[in-house]
């Protein structure tokens, strides 16, 4: 793991700095319909890049490439600046990939633990080595202050909204992963699980991960992104530091793929629409 | 660093009080059936009455074990009835032409093995919802099981010795022990490996799951071979129990397996349940069918008995799923 990184004032990397995970010239699509065209995206550890987009933009097609649930078509990807392949959820795993789903992908029927450790079980011998397991999780959960769970062995089906998310995004950081990607973790919280959600995205970038912030929401944005990354109709309209940018500047990119002289071509832009 | 403490979703009284009612249902049950059957006929309790109902559940146990592994992942199997009449007529006809019973049981336990690939293959592999594939299937084995029987009953005694009821150690059948170790040897792979893990997360949620790097098909396939197993297990004590296959036999199992798991309270929806739980669900049954014979009622009430009782259980068991869904709990 990458030690933890200053964060410069204006969200510009030192240039020394290797990014965790680089898109170049990304292409992808399903049948005739193409969603992905030359997707460049960079994203640098102990910073937060938020990827904003409208619905159809591509967000979910660009996570799910990263993650190897989708195959690329054209393009590269490169982790911690080496090319690699990604083709399946385990590929993600074993390279420090962890990606945190809308729908949290938790087990109801688990307790946490079990949740956490999912497809990764500690063994001893034949036998599932709960013990270490436990122990393991309740340290990860203490480094990230999370202070709200009753037990660690309570099934995922009792937590609220809030404490799920935590649970999944403790996950990330058990597997000591370089890059974490959450898609919209904030979606369906009130403002006092979204207060301690966007806490803990702070802090997991704080301590040297690489995190992308998936939402459609300003605020949480502006909050606690260092870079915003504004997809419009497949197309990588803007990859910059969020201190260059305002807030009607980054609507008119998600609504526009363009806002002054940021984002896509005029010509481009006009072609895109057509 | 801020902590903001938050409490879990509260559970409504309801909720609470049909979790209750769904964890005591089997006990209650039991304790009720062992009461009113006792009442009715003194031979009830008797040693030798129990160890003859133990004898004779033995199939519907070994097969409710497999059963409960394929549920938990959401599953279910209605072709294992007539899977172990087809082969029983194998193992019959094997038997009367003086095949060894060894070698006999070893084709019981591939047979068995082949029957559940192919429902394995047709639910895990060309993902047919498994209560169709496995009707489609039930109606082929009906079908070949008719057609091999050609109006004509083949007898056969014990497989061998140990799986009929006549063996015994200390007065205790070496079935019944077979059984034990059967449910034992499942209880600790589903609560202790990782691909006993792997079963209560698919049914809990088959995409976490899948997400979570676990291969789905492979494990489906495993339950349904490890059901096909026993079926072929089964299948050698239930010739030793009737000793004789007919055009339609073994089909009455396939419901009795089923009302044993639900009873049990494993949940027919995955994810929740555990093969000691459908072992008391095989109690209820064994004891349920033989309290009737012995209190005189015309077996024509065991269905209606059983039915009621699967009705009952499922029952408590959607609403609860209900209740925790309209509280957000499972949200």
């Amino acid at each position: 793991m990458s030690a933890p990184t200053d964060r410069p004032e204006d969200g510009t990397p030192t240039p020394e700095l290797t990014p965790t995970l680089e898109l170049r010239g990304v292409d992808k699509s399903f049948g005739a319909i193409q969603v992905l065209h030359g997707v460049n995206l960079k994203v640098y550890p102990g910073q937060v890049t938020a990827l904003v987009g409208d619905n159809g933009a591509g967000k979910s097609t660009l996570i799910k490439s990263i993650a190897g649930i989708h195959s690329i078509d054209a393009g590269e990807i490169l982790f911690e600046g080496r090319p690699v392949s990604v083709s399946g959820p385990r590929d993600a795993a074993a390279l420090g990939i962890e990606i945190v789903y809308q729908d949290l992908a938790l087990a109801d029927n688990l307790d946490v633990v079990q949740n956490m450790f999912l497809g990764r079980e500690r063994k001893n011998g034949f036998v599932l080595d709960e013990v270490s397991m436990e122990e393991a999780a309740r340290d990860t959960l203490s480094k990230l202050s999370v202070r709200t769970l009753k037990s660690v062995r309570q099934l995922v089906s009792s937590l609220s909204g809030g404490q799920r998310q935590t649970v999944a995004i403790a996950k990330a950081v058990l597997w000591e992963s370089k890059l974490v990607v959450l898609d919209e973790p904030t979606a369906a919280l009130g403002v006092a699980q979204t207060r301690q959600v966007l806490d803990l995205v702070r802090r997991l970038a704080d301590t040297g991960h690489a995190v992308v912030f998936i939402s459609h929401n300003m605020v949480d944005v502006f909050e606690i992104a260092d870079r915003v990354a504004a997809l419009y109709l497949g197309r990588m309209a803007a990859d910059i530091p969020i201190s260059e940018v305002n807030r009607s500047q980054v609507i008119e990119l998600i609504t526009a793929g363009r806002s002054g002289t940021i984002g896509i071509a005029p010509a481009e832009a006009a072609a895109v629409e057509v | 660093m801020s902590a903001v403490t938050v409490t879990g979703p509260s559970r409504s009284p309801a909720l609470v009080a049909l979790e209750r009612v769904q964890s005591l249902l089997l006990p209650a049950l039991l304790i009720g059936e062992v009461i009113v059957f006792a009442l009715l006929s003194s031979r009830f309790l008797s040693a030798d009455n129990l160890v003859n109902v133990a004898v004779n559940a033995a199939d519907i146990a070994l097969i409710a074990a497999g059963l409960t592994v394929v549920v938990l992942m959401g599953g279910i199997d209605v072709s294992t009835g007539y899977a172990v009449g087809l082969i029983s007529w194998f193992l019959a006809t094997l038997m009367s032409s003086g095949t060894p019973g060894a070698l006999t049981l070893i084709v019981a336990l591939i047979g068995g093995a082949l029957l559940g690939l192919l429902n394995g293959l047709l639910t895990a592999r060309l993902s047919i919802p498994s209560i169709v594939a496995t009707l489609g299937t039930s109606a082929l084995f009906q079908t070949a099981l008719f057609a091999l029987w050609n109006r004509r009953d083949v007898f056969s005694g014990p497989v061998l010795p140990f799986l009929s009821g006549s063996e015994r150690a200390a007065g205790v059948p070496l079935m019944l022990l077979v059984v034990l170790v059967v449910y034992a040897a499942l209880h600790l792979v589903l609560v202790g490996t990782r691909v006993g893990r792997s079963v209560f997360a698919i049914g809990s949620n088959v995409e976490a799951a899948r997400l979570a790097g676990i291969d789905v098909r492979r494990v489906r396939l495993l339950g349904s071979l490890v059901l096909g197993l026993l079926v072929g297990l089964a299948a050698c004590t239930y010739l030793a129990r009737v000793g004789v296959v007919q055009a339609s036999s073994g089909g009455e199992l396939s419901l009795l397996a089923i009302a044993s798991v639900v009873v049990g309270g494993t949940s027919i929806l995955g994810g929740e349940g555990s093969v000691l739980r459908t072992l008391g669900g095989v109690v209820f049954i064994a004891l349920l069918e033989n309290g009737i014979v012995l209190a005189g009622v015309p077996s024509l009430w065991n269905g209606l008995l059983v039915g009621c009782v699967i009705l009952l259980a499922v029952g408590v068991n959607g609403a609860v799923v209900l209740l925790r869904r309209r509280s957000g709990v499972a949200e």
